[in-house]
């Protein structure tokens, strides 16, 4: 049991630490609230019998401990507004030919996709996951999702364009 | 840019570059190729947040492994009884609840060896390999004392006298002779069962002045834990200034956010505090160890299936401060204990990271912090203010900016980040260097019990 915890921990944290920490802005409380999902998920997750099933399952413990954190109290930090969003930024590897200014405006960017589109953008890239395992976390089609995805991809580019001059 | 694109070919495209692969061929379309550098700068910066902070994801893997249903079920329950009769499972399961208690606040067993600590920062099984091969971890809960902590103003030496039991303090309190000195002490009984998995505190030793605070807390794992594996003491490994290794952790929402833990023979001492982890870890170096006197309390024996058990001593009373309702059945001295059990001023705290940037007449500081309430008040209209060298007072290209003010409870966390660039033109770059140097402060000011309380955090 220990085993088959191990492995599908060291396979899940990666993923659902970088989705709560998109979603959250704050690495303290992102390790806080990854660490509730799994304490919640803990038994049922080296007993698991179908475990294509259980990243969908884990992703939606971890949605709605984040919607339970911002029920809970007051955001200290308007995580809606793009200062907010800066921080989460993490400077990319050496050799990554990305400018940090595209980052930095980015960030800025982020705030004004609409929740959804954010949403699907943190399990997108921040998580790494599929179009089918979002459109099982989300109950969506997996059109719904490469539409959606596009989208909020498009809006991101038209900002820069906009801002470019173009 | 509105749909003229394949489809299927750009979200192949998306999906590689989320997963950190290269995508196939540049697409053909001018508005695909700019689509696609967009997702690769979104790739570029989100993916890097799937890293958690070094020693953390094994961290919890060990702790996760210790709570495991097979791995940790309590001792009482791994014994192989039948159940008992339904007048006597009332008696039982609160006997069961009197063991339990005892295995958490109870005093020494003899003869265990030296605790291993584990290398936080090593990749492998943590607890798993408890059950293969005997080289995993075992967690430590070095969580500091909680709000309800109570405590006696007694010299350490004195109460180690008047109990007998084993107590971590500073032979050179810190702070000077200003400070106040306390000692939290659980009563003092024997393990009951050796073999279980369980850990104790001895004793907790405060040290405060002023805003300040200073816990020695001594711990002890019960031999069946200590044998079973390495402690995991902190999230990364340390050296002291005397050269020992130590094990270090930052907890923005503690009371005290820095703790040095160390190995002193069968015991793991944490050394807690909201001073800079350096000046923790110097005093880490510094702590000395009282052994216990006496002869253990004889253990209490977990009652049998028959409901009868080799009772030899009753178990010791409960401390007064835990009783949620009642009177106490006796009268607590006056002053003998210190602060309410449940409630208490705000403990605002604040930590984090600033690293430099930028070059030229345009340095640039980064920085992260986390800022939250580890006390039991709640603090009202909390403002932070991230501050600089006087030198680059009013030289910010881009200041930054503060979140409104808002009110935190008991254990309420936040955390704020940014850049900023600096016009350093004109200055002496020695000066401009060193004042990029003192990093920033961080200020946190708020409202409790009417009055305006601040302090500041400077964060190198």
């Amino acid at each position: 049991m220990a085993e088959r915890f191990t492995r599908l921990y060291r396979d899940l944290f990666p993923p659902l630490y970088g989705y709560v920490a998109f979603r959250v802005g704050d690495p303290h409380l992102a390790e806080d609230l990854t660490a509730q999902v799994f304490e919640r998920a803990l038994g049922r997750l080296a007993s698991v019998r179908r475990p294509e099933q259980i990243r969908a399952w884990l992703f939606t413990i971890a949605r709605n401990a984040i919607a339970d954190h911002y029920r809970r109290r007051r955001p200290a930090v308007d995580l809606e507004a793009a200062e907010g969003l800066e921080h989460l930024w993490v400077e990319p590897p050496e050799g990554e030919a990305i400018r940090r200014d595209d980052l930095r405006r980015l960030a800025g960017y982020l705030a004004d996709l609409g929740e959804r589109e954010r949403e699907l953008i943190g399990l997108k890239f921040a998580a790494g996951l599929t179009n089918r395992e979002i459109a099982a976390i989300l109950r969506l089609s997996e059109a719904n999702v490469v539409q959606i995805v596009h989208r909020a991809v498009v809006k991101l580019r038209r900002r820069f364009d906009e801002e470019a001059g173009r | 840019m509105t749909g003229r694109h394949d489809d299927r070919r750009f979200d192949d495209a998306l999906d590689r570059l989320a997963r950190g692969e290269a995508p196939p061929d540049p697409p053909a379309d001018a508005d695909d190729r700019a689509l696609l550098d967009t997702a690769r700068t979104l790739a570029a910066g989100l993916r890097p947040l799937r890293q958690a902070r070094p020693g953390y994801q094994a961290g919890l893997e060990a702790r996760l492994l210790a709570r495991l249903p097979e791995a940790t079920r309590p001792w009482w329950r791994r014994l192989p009884r039948p159940a008992p009769p339904a007048g006597r499972r009332r008696l039982v399961a609160l006997t069961a609840l009197l063991a339990l208690a005892v295995l958490a606040t109870g005093t020494v067993a003899t003869g265990s060896a030296q605790l291993r600590a584990r290398d936080p920062h090593k990749g492998g099984g943590g607890l798993f390999g408890l059950f293969r091969d005997g080289g995993g971890a075992n967690t430590i809960p070095l969580f500091p004392p909680s709000c309800g902590t109570v405590y006696r103003p007694i010299d350490p030496l004195a109460a180690a006298r008047e109990s007998g039991g084993a107590i971590a303090y500073l032979p050179t309190p810190p702070f000077g002779p200003d400070a106040v000195v306390e000692v939290s002490q659980p009563p003092r009984s024997a393990w009951r069962e050796p073999e279980g998995i369980g850990m104790k505190t001895h004793a907790i030793v405060r040290y405060r002045a002023g805003d300040h605070t200073v816990l020695v807390v001594l711990y002890e794992p019960s031999p069946g834990a200590a044998r079973l594996g390495e402690l995991l003491l902190g999230e990364r490994r340390i050296r002291l200034p005397d050269g020992r290794e130590a094990w270090a952790e930052t907890r923005v929402n503690w009371p005290v956010p820095a703790t040095v833990a160390t190995v002193l023979d069968r015991y793991a001492v944490a050394v807690a505090s909201d001073l800079p982890l350096e000046e923790v870890a110097r005093l880490a170096a510094q702590v000395a160890l009282i052994p216990p006197t006496g002869p253990d309390p004889t253990p209490v024996a977990i009652l049998d299936s028959r409901g009868a058990g080799p009772v030899a001593s009753p178990p010791p009373p409960a401390p007064t401060w835990n009783r949620a309702r009642g009177p106490h059945p006796t009268p607590t001295p006056p002053g003998a204990y210190s602060g309410p059990p449940s409630s208490g001023p705000a403990a605002l705290t604040a930590t984090g990271t600033v690293r430099q940037g930028g070059g030229g007449s345009r340095p640039r500081l980064s920085y992260q912090v986390s800022y939250g309430n580890g006390g039991c008040g709640v603090a009202e209209g909390v403002q932070i203010a991230v501050e600089f060298s006087p030198v680059l007072a009013g030289r910010a290209v881009d200041p930054p900016v503060m979140p409104p003010p808002h009110d935190g409870g008991p254990g309420f966390q936040a955390g704020i980040g940014g850049d900023v660039t600096f016009d350093t033109s004109g200055l002496d770059p020695e000066v401009a260097r060193r004042a990029l140097a003192e990093g920033i402060t961080v200020r946190l000011t708020w409202t409790e019990g009417g009055q305006r309380r601040e302090r500041a955090f400077p964060i190198r």
